[in-house]
């Protein structure tokens, strides 16, 4: 396992030099990574070690489903207090998870394709229109924008986007949007649904990162939606649905302050894994010590520093920093 | 104008009239159409990336999240123009370019 773990930290560096040296990490919005790690990075890997020890990698992989967000949770190992053979151990139960799900764990081809086991054919046998397309790009764009105000940073706590997968001639791509109404998650009340999965027939290749980033636009040809199971529903109505209740949430953030956003996230990301916990038998819960820390301390990362670091650097420098950082993190480096 | 400087987000060309967007007041300003000017790629701005023909960012790169959505709308997008409200007229009426990287301005 641990040079399987040496090539996901070779993998993330690369994938993450990319988007360093397009400068993304300016356009971050609330916050930083670097900041959700500082305040979150501890307190989440510590509980997702000890719940991880209970629950067989088979079980969890079936119960989480989704391999961007389980590779997310990876980047919270830089900087948090485990010791080295913690960290190696997290660090390969969560790996172990994303090989079970999916063929290409470290996404070296771009492509993020599910085990057949994990592939739930159902979604394929939908009625795919060229007259869709309008409506479902304009529902992929307003479930984005809801995932960052809910997830700030990590939307991929939010989504999924997996395939091409062959189906009767066609191309499907898959992109999963799930979680998006929870009784613990604070401000979607008024999101009238919980999974929305747009089904995109396409006719190039998509491209996407370890981490999910879409690096390409893809040819549609045609796309159907499935919401909270139902197939038959009218794309338009659902669309102005999403549409009022975004406009109605992002109204009641706008006086959010820095603090508030980083409770949200916090609660957003101890949630994500939260159906492991109930597997267990546990409650779901927010470590105290890490609601004190937001409240307490007042960390912010450097981004300027950091812009001007990054476009200073060349890319493969670059790249073998971060990859030396994720070994360390992973409890495999020097 | 030229920006060299700038990432394409998502290509394509659209003519409309320029609105800055620098807070949440200017976003009820935007009509359908327009071409936003931003430098904050905030959810809570998105009623207005919406509404746009066009969007100029001054913030971020090629894989950052405005470029991500605007590539899912088929929205011309460009995104990382440094100092980009003192390039732009404020209420111009313009051709949003984002292939050749270009904003030309009818006055120009």
């Amino acid at each position: 396992m641990n040079n399987e773990l040496i090539k996901l930290a070779e993998r993330i560096g690369k994938d993450l030099a990319e988007l360093h040296k397009g400068d993304t990490i300016s356009a971050l919005w609330p916050f930083t990574v670097n900041d959700t790690g500082f305040y979150l990075g501890d307190g989440l890997c510590r509980d997702l070690l000890d719940t991880l020890k209970e629950v067989p990698i088979e079980k969890a992989a079936k119960i989480m489903k989704y391999p961007s967000k389980i590779i997310g949770y990876t980047t919270y190992l830089n900087g948090c207090n485990l010791s080295n053979e913690e960290k190696n151990e997290l660090a390969s139960k969560l790996f172990g998870i994303v090989k079970l799900i999916r063929k290409d764990p470290f996404c070296e081809n771009k492509l993020n394709i599910f085990n057949e086991e994990f592939v739930d054919k159902n979604l394929f046998d939908v009625e795919l229109k060229e007259s869709n397309l309008i409506g479902t790009n304009k529902l992929s764009f307003l479930l984005f924008m809801y995932l960052e105000l809910i997830y700030p940073t990590s939307m991929r706590l939010g989504y999924e986007f997996h395939g091409p997968y062959e189906y009767n001639g066609n191309k499907l791509w898959i992109k999963e949007y799930h979680n998006l109404k929870n009784p613990f998650l604070p401000k979607t009340e008024d999101f009238p649904f919980e999974k929305i999965i747009i089904i995109e027939c396409i006719s190039s290749y998509p491209k996407v990162d370890i981490y999910n980033h879409l690096l390409e636009p893809l040819t549609k040809i045609s796309s159907s939606i499935i919401v909270d199971g139902n197939k038959n529903v009218d794309i338009k109505e659902v669309t102005e649905k999403i549409e009022n209740a975004f406009t109605k949430i992002s109204k009641e953030l706008e006086y959010f302050d820095r603090k508030d956003w980083l409770e949200l996230f916090a609660i957003g990301l101890f949630n994500s894994y939260y159906p492991l916990k109930k597997e267990l038998g546990k409650e779901f819960i927010v470590p105290e010590k890490v609601l004190q820390k937001i409240k307490e301390e007042d960390y912010r990362f450097d981004v300027s520093k950091a812009k001007k670091a990054n476009a200073d650097a060349h890319l493969v420098d670059l790249e073998v920093m971060i990859s030396e950082g994720f070994k360390k993190a992973f409890g495999v480096g020097s | 104008m030229d920006f060299e400087d700038a990432s394409i987000a998502c290509p394509g060309k659209v003519t409309g009239v320029v609105r800055f967007v620098r807070s949440l007041e200017d976003v009820s300003k935007i009509n359908e159409g327009d071409i936003v000017i931003t430098n904050n790629n905030s959810p809570l701005f998105s009623i207005a990336f919406m509404k746009s023909g066009g969007i100029l960012s001054q913030v971020g790169g090629n894989l950052c999240h405005l470029a991500i959505v605007s590539r899912e709308m088929n929205k011309p997008c460009l995104v990382g123009i440094e100092n980009i409200f003192e390039r732009i007229n404020d209420g111009s009426r313009a051709t949003l370019n984002a292939t050749e990287k270009t904003l030309i301005e009818e006055n120009e």
